[in-house]
């Protein structure tokens, strides 16, 4: 479908960008910026959580297909699959959240099938918040969000060493502070 | 009365607990009509119930002896009026507010108390609501409008008109970085006499607390006014008027078959248009913008009215939009991002209320235009009339803007024409919408934050991406969607750069000392 000679090639390097190496037409992974990744250990944080939801219905189907009708395996295998799903799509996704400080801009990057870049002045930082969940707690990683005046501004950082977390709001406080404007 | 005081205790940016309150001498009382007019419905209501049991004791009084069915009633009536009487009293007496050099404080409830103070640099808009009731009293709520988010304002109620306005105007003028009455004053702020009456300069400031002082309305010139037949037309010509008058045809061909019954079933529709109508009707009744100094002026509504004033520098983005049936007559609508208007408390919502993000309800190109030019006098570009043009009613490619590709009509049926991004010297210009055409301005030094985004489809089919420009919650639609990726993903950079630089060369927070007309 993609007639634009302007346009060729652009499609396939998107998935093998994620350590933002310059040179590429990809958008998302602009030449001169190097993204730091978070935490791996957000991929074993998700996966509990996915597991959390995903085996209490999965152990009931099993059993009422077993014991009520031979119908509700399918159910049995679409959660199954949703698992399976999971399991390839959420080591990928960390792997794609990255953030970059820039001399002026943080620089948030996420996603793996809805790709996001978020450019945020340090000057706009309003509220720079970090949370932990019990089982991030459990992991020592934290999630770093900035608020703006917009409530569109979507830069949460998952997966981050609480120190590193800690590390970032204080380095994200001072350079606010250091180029405040107004709205 | 006193449940606000209960949802308005959280500090939000620009206003928590006051360091340094104003001393005792500095406060003023509100209106002696504040607790009648709060406790209206309240006092109908007790009186509705009172005096009906009454008058059916009256009636059919001989079922008790005379004497009792009298006094009884009588005694319980006096008693809950003494009761909310007094109650209102001392209410009345902890309601306060105090305005000083630069903090606006108030102060209201007895058992839960709060207090509230604005710092006038954070101020976003100033809003004089005249609600219906309080009309008959003559009187007035004074909402000083913040960017904090949900509720984050201060609202006066009830005030006389004239005290509000002098308020209003103090507010403004000390918000403008005008001093008052002060020796200090430069000898050049002597033309800024409009403002600030320099009668008697050497006066003291710790004057007489009850005196307001003196700052004079900055003038204005009255730039549009709606006229009535206007405001009915632009009703008429929407889209649940259309569909109303739809259901009622439907009914008038049905009428032969199914009889008087099917009233019934399109009386619910015709009383939610007739309410919709009402509502939108009294909301813009009169709409009038005007100019001054201190910003954009409008006015509207009916039975209650709403005077807004929003500064210089507090318009976050401007849309103009045009829905599918005012095109036949060109009519545009102008609305504006204001920090802390779009986050509407759920106490407020009243038929002025919706109205707040609009600066000209109904108004020809022509005037669309000069609203817009009034709110961004430069737009940065060589021939502003042709940019605009192609920005409001223009579709496919022209000069200065990037368009979505043709390959995204595959998903994108009839509105891919219209997808468009221009950039100024000054500010971002969306626009977009077929049926519904729409355009966004989002001015360089008022952009909050960039995104790029992109799906599935837009990745491995369209190669396009979205870019959205940030701006405060509100009408105003920021996100160009469809644009060639590889030019989103360099206009993105280049837009941080130039928002950084727009930023940078931004003045002071107070408008006339910018202006340079006050030191």
């Amino acid at each position: 479908m993609s007639q634009d000679p302007l346009d060729q090639g652009t499609g396939e390097v998107s998935h093998t960008t994620r350590d933002g190496s310059p040179g590429t037409a990809d958008p998302f992974a602009p030449a001169g910026i190097t993204f730091q990744p978070v935490s791996p250990t957000l991929t074993k944080a998700r996966f509990i959580i996915a597991a959390i939801c995903l085996l209490p219905p999965l152990i009931a189907a099993i059993v009422l297909a077993v014991l009520v009708s031979g119908w509700i395996w399918i159910a049995v295998v679409v959660l199954a699959g949703i698992g399976l799903w999971l399991g390839w799509l959420i080591p990928r996704q960390v792997r794609a959240l990255g953030y970059a400080e820039a001399a002026d801009d943080l620089i948030v990057r996420r996603g793996i099938m809805f790709k996001k870049l978020t450019i945020i002045p340090y000057g706009r930082m309003q509220i720079v918040d970090v949370s932990e969940g019990p089982i991030a707690r459990h992991y020592q990683i934290a999630t770093v969000q900035l608020h703006t005046a917009a409530a569109e501004t979507d830069a949460e950082i998952a997966g981050l060493p609480l120190e590193e977390a800690n590390r970032l709001r204080d380095r994200l406080s001072a350079r606010g502070e250091a180029r405040l404007a107004g709205l | 009365m006193s449940t606000p005081a209960t949802n308005a205790d959280q500090p939000t940016p620009g206003q928590s607990e006051a360091p340094g309150a104003p001393p005792p001498s500095q406060w003023r009382r509100v209106h002696w009509s504040t607790p009648i007019v709060n406790g209206a419905g309240t006092f109908t209501v007790l009186l509705t119930i009172f005096g009906y049991n009454w008058a059916s004791d009256w009636l059919e009084g001989s079922d008790y002896s005379i004497h009792v069915s009298w006094w009884i009633p009588l005694a319980v009536v006096g008693g809950v009026i003494l009761v909310v009487g007094i109650y209102s009293y001392v209410a009345w007496r902890f309601i306060g507010y105090a305005i000083d050099a630069d903090s606006v404080h108030f102060q209201h409830g007895i058992i839960f108390r709060n207090r509230r103070y604005v710092r006038l640099t954070r101020l976003q808009a100033v809003d004089i609501i005249h609600p219906l009731l309080g009309r008959f009293f003559g009187v007035c709520a004074l909402d000083v409008q913040t960017a904090g988010g949900h509720d984050s304002r201060v609202k006066i109620f009830y005030l006389s008109s004239d005290e509000a306005t002098a308020l209003r105007n103090e507010i403004l003028a000390r918000a403008a970085g005008i001093k008052a009455r002060s020796q200090t004053q430069p000898p050049h702020a002597a033309d800024m006499a409009h403002r600030n009456s320099a009668t008697q300069p050497g006066d003291a400031q710790d004057h007489d607390a009850a005196a307001l002082p003196a700052f004079d309305e900055a003038p204005e010139r009255v730039f549009f006014t709606l006229p009535t037949s206007r405001l009915l037309g632009s009703i008429a010509l929407s889209m649940p008027t259309i569909a109303g008058a739809l259901v009622v045809i439907g009914f008038l061909i049905a009428l032969p078959f199914a009889g008087l019954q099917a009233l019934i079933g399109i009386l619910p529709v015709l009383a939610g248009l007739a309410s919709w109508v009402w509502s939108v009707a009294a909301g813009t009744f009169n709409f009038t913008l005007a100019l001054s100094p201190d910003g954009f002026r409008t006015r509207h509504g009916l039975t209650e009215t709403r005077a807004q004033t929003i500064p210089p520098r507090r318009i976050q983005a401007i849309s103009i939009r045009q829905p599918l049936l005012w095109r036949w007559k060109d009519w545009w609508k102008v609305e504006i991002d204001v920090a802390g208007y779009g986050e509407g408390s759920d106490s407020e919502n009243t038929s002025t209320s919706g109205l707040r993000n609009t600066l000209l309800p109904v108004g020809t190109r022509a005037e669309a235009e000069t609203v817009l030019w009034l709110v961004l006098p430069n737009l940065g570009v060589e021939n502003p009339q042709e940019t605009l043009r192609h920005l409001l009613v223009g579709s496919g490619p022209a000069p200065g803007f990037i368009c979505a590709p043709a390959r995204t009509r595959v998903f994108d049926w009839l509105t891919w024409r219209r997808r468009a991004l221009c950039i100024t010297d000054t500010a971002l210009l969306i626009r977009d919408g077929f049926f519904r055409r729409r355009a966004g301005v989002v001015p360089h030094e008022r952009t909050q934050s960039l995104a790029l985004s992109q799906g599935p489809i837009d990745r491995h089919f369209l190669h396009t991406a979205h870019l959205e420009a940030h701006s405060v919650s509100g009408p105003v639609h920021t996100v160009a969607y469809h644009l060639p990726e590889h030019e989103a993903g360099r206009i993105i950079w280049e837009q941080a750069e130039r928002a950084r630089r727009a930023r940078h060369d931004e003045g002071p927070e107070e408008w006339m000392v910018r202006a340079g007309r006050v030191t």
